[in-house]
């Protein structure tokens, strides 16, 4: 079946812990995701399995009909697939605005563009428009090092979107803010979606997954063990007990 | 006329420069480590002297050829950085050194253990430059390589590079093709590296497998960390500084290698910007940017 | 053919090297287990125990001080190397930290030239006891110090790594520095005694080199450092068993190749080929601290 994204039988192991196991998924366009799961479900390894970083050990990934798996985390990127990160990474020495230009460029860095200013004026007027997008204009010129946590994680949003991706991978962009941010992290998503994006988030914080995902999946040990609506997801048994962790 | 001690001492300055730049591109911009440089200064000196004495070429040819030469090395040695980060790539870079220097050592048409001599000065159509004509050549070069080295890190390859250097897998999934950059540094570095030698081959006329010993390595990367690494100013004022300055304190020259390893000690312990690296100390108070934030860095940040 | 007599004494001179090159690496390998540090520094502090142990030995003359010595000097200075330099730089690249530890290292072989001077300095001693001899194998009685006192050692490492709270504790910040901080174990403190161990042992092993060779000199530490190196890649970085059984398989293998083919290979060269290629080679837990995003 070819639709826009789709997992089939995805499988990593690393060492004898099998991290990702037969996972299947599918995401329509512009559909609002979330994966949720116990710690160590296997779910950011899901995001590197996607994003490149990690080669599967089986399975498949399809992006609008071709197969991504296993390729380089580059080509993918460039292709359309954007992503934030748990633990917040940004170039720590570079400014916000420089942070954005790293993607930004992605389109030159592979061609006799990538000779050119990266300062220029048109790019950094395209990038100051999605820093303006996330509300970030105003630290521009901050070294992103001395952001407070929530701005970081908009910085990584802001990163992603340089991409001009498709699809944006949200991992836990929600935790260690405040009630007040994270409500602005879901208008935050839902405007995403409004732009035509696609959004899978990983989430912990179960206000925030169940606020803004329309559909859910539940990871548990490596492996899908639920699929649905919120509503449906939480009345489900098997998750109820994944989360109780009962052995 | 200025006396002819000057004029040594400063193209010595001039050669050291290139040197510093080719450690700075490398460690400074793309965030590898090379403790191999002296070598890649072998190669290009070594090239130098067989083109022109073995194969009787112009002196001239060797430009191209040493730059060549160092680069194809380096280009292997980037592969390497493809395998191993950080310290490992160290040790591996180090033990590239050992090797080029065991392969000068050992190899007949390298001169073995005695080197190579009677290396030609650079000529204009059989009139050899005089030593001032020399250091103008000298001169020019490192202002080219500036200018390359200015052009590139204010280019998308110099942003790569410093997305390397931060988190070269997040760069990676920015977009940035990290296998492809990071072998362009090590291309970079290592063919200004050569072309240092090259000019090193032609001032002093006879090379010795020792004078690419792992120890010069290593003062390459205290030319680059003194001034301070990732800018262009830095490499250039530490070349100058530790030039210069064992001629005028002349006892600093049995000191050396305590004087170089308390230098890299001290500096990367509280100071690992250099001197004059982007958030030193001196840099700061230099420039009056008391307060970076209300500054525009991204002024700043193409400098 | 060679005679069995050649054969056999090729293994001795292959266990005592391995012995020394065991005794000098298992500190290192140590520190690299903990902090995951390649701590250069580490072979100029077994130069310095050589040379303290040189130096107490002309002092009073009697060779049995000289390891107490040189232990205590070594100990501490490793010390001053965790709390000073190492602990300083806790976050910083791994390359960062690297080349301070080279600059040390040269600054000290300088330091040891300047102090000592450029020559090798006669470090000879006749044991008052015996070598041992049966039949055709032949131990001198410095060979029977080295392996001897290897042997206790590194009996007295594995006793301290497996049986003690402390080698426990360096086994937990291993595996896992910060859950083993979120344990309240105080972490610097153990860094800090892995160090003094490590050292105190290279220390030994200096003097121990000091008397096989009969000489001291400033550059010692060169010769060794790079061989180190190898013997930890090849031994699994931080695996201290690996480490003994790859330094005792240098050790013979280095005594046999030279007694067969003499020094005209450049053996540095060598041993960094050979290193650079089981590097290149290795598993990905060696290849480079991959950034977990």
């Amino acid at each position: 079946m070819n639709g826009f994204f789709q997992i089939e039988n995805l499988s990593k192991n690393f060492g004898g812990i099998q991290a990702v196991n037969a996972a299947n998924l599918r995401m329509e366009e512009n559909e609002i995701l979330g994966i949720i799961g116990p710690n160590g479900a296997g779910k950011t390894t899901l995001f590197n399995l996607i994003c490149g970083v990690y080669s599967p050990g089986s399975g498949r990934i399809l992006f609008k009909g071709q197969e991504i798996q296993g390729k380089k985390p580059h080509w993918i990127a460039k292709r359309g697939i954007g992503r934030t990160f748990q633990i917040c990474q940004p170039f720590k020495d570079l400014t916000v605005l420089e942070n954005v230009l790293v993607s930004y460029g992605h389109s030159f860095y592979d061609r006799w563009t990538c000779f050119g200013r990266y300062a220029g004026r048109p790019h950094v007027e395209g990038a100051t428009k999605l820093l303006v997008q996330l509300g970030l204009e105003k630290y521009r010129d901050w070294e992103s090092k001395d952001l407070s946590l929530a701005l970081q994680r908009r910085l990584e949003i802001a990163r992603a979107m340089a991409l001009n991706p498709e699809i944006i991978l949200l991992d836990e962009s929600a935790a260690g803010l405040t009630y007040e941010e994270s409500l602005d992290l879901i208008k935050l998503v839902r405007e995403l979606k409004h732009r035509g994006k696609s959004i899978i988030l990983i989430e912990h914080n179960m206000n925030v997954a169940m606020e803004v995902s329309e559909r859910l999946y539940v990871l548990d040990h490596g492996a899908v063990i639920a699929e649905g609506t919120p509503e449906v997801i939480q009345r489900d048994e098997r998750v109820i007990n994944a989360y109780l962790g009962s052995e | 006329m200025i006396p002819t001690y000057y004029i040594t001492v400063m193209t010595f300055v001039c050669i050291n420069i290139l040197l510093s730049l080719s450690v700075g591109v490398l460690t400074g911009y793309a965030g590898q480590i090379s403790l191999g440089q002296a070598a890649f200064m072998g190669i290009g000196a070594y090239t130098a002297a067989f083109v022109t004495t073995k194969m009787g070429l112009s002196c001239w040819l060797g430009i191209p050829c040493s730059v060549f030469a160092a680069a194809i090395v380096g280009f292997g040695l980037g592969l390497i950085s493809l395998r191993l980060k950080d310290d490992f790539l160290a040790i591996a870079t180090m033990g590239f050194n050992f090797v080029v220097v065991g392969v000068l050592l050992y190899a007949p048409m390298f001169g073995r253990a005695l080197g190579m001599g009677d290396i030609p000065m650079l000529s204009f159509f059989d009139n050899p430059l005089s030593r001032e004509a020399f250091l103008g050549f000298c001169v020019a070069s490192v202002v080219v390589v500036i200018l390359v080295v200015w052009w590139l890190q204010r280019s998308w390859v110099g942003l790569a590079w410093r997305a390397i250097r931060e988190v070269q897998e997040v760069a990676e999934v920015m977009g940035v093709n990290i296998t492809k950059y990071k072998i362009f540094a090590f291309v970079v570095s290592t063919a200004i590296a050569g072309f240092s030698g090259y000019l090193y081959a032609h001032f002093v006329l006879f090379i010795t497998p020792y004078d690419f010993v792992f120890t010069n390595s290593t003062f390459a990367v205290t030319l680059a960390v003194l001034g301070g690494m990732g800018t262009i100013r830095g490499p250039v004022l530490g070349a100058i500084i530790l030039t210069v300055l064992p001629e005028y304190l002349r006892f600093i020259q049995d000191y050396r290698m305590l004087t170089y390893g308390l230098l890299l000690v001290v500096i990367l312990l509280f100071q690992p910007e250099g001197l004059i690296g982007n958030k030193s100390f001196l840099w700061r108070h230099l420039t009056g940017l008391r307060i970076f934030r209300r500054k525009p860095v991204s002024v700043e940040a193409t400098q | 053919m060679e005679s069995v007599e050649k054969i056999l004494e090729n293994w001795v001179t292959g266990i005592t090297l391995g012995s020394i090159y065991a005794l000098i690496s298992i500190g290192m390998t140590m520190v690299y287990g903990l902090i995951k540090v390649l701590h250069v520094a580490h072979a100029s502090v077994y130069v310095l125990g050589a040379f303290l142990g040189f130096s107490i030995y002309a002092l009073t003359g009697n060779i049995w001080l000289a390891f107490p010595a040189a232990m205590a000097g070594c100990a501490l200075v490793g010390y001053l190397i965790y709390s000073q330099i190492y602990q300083r730089v806790q976050d910083a690249r791994a390359d960062i930290t690297f080349i301070i530890s080279l600059g040390l290292f040269m600054a000290m072989a300088d330091a040891f030239r300047l102090i000592a001077g450029p020559y090798s300095l006669s470090f000879s001693h006749t044991f008052s006891f015996p070598g041992y001899q049966s039949g055709i194998l032949k131990i001198t009685p410095e060979q029977l110090l080295v392996i001897g006192s290897s042997v206790l050692l590194m009996g007295v490492v594995w006793w301290v790594v497996n049986k003690t709270k402390t080698g426990l504790a360096w086994k937990a910040s291993a595996q896992d520095r910060e859950v083993a901080m979120g344990l309240g174990l105080k972490v610097n403190y153990y860094f800090g005694l892995n160090f003094i161990f490590g050292s105190a042992l290279a220390g030994i092993a200096g003097v121990l080199v000091g008397i096989y060779y009969g000489q001291v000199n400033p550059n010692m530490g060169f010769l060794w450092s790079y061989k180190v190196f190898v013997v930890m890649v090849l031994g699994g970085l931080g695996n201290v068993l690996g480490t003994v059984v790859a330094s005792y398989f240098l050790g013979i293998a280095e005594s046999f190749t030279i007694s067969y083919f003499g020094y005209f290979l450049p053996r540095d060269a060598i041993a960094f080929i050979l290193m650079i290629i089981v590097l290149i080679f290795l598993p990905s837990g060696v290849m480079g601290r991959r950034q977990r995003i």
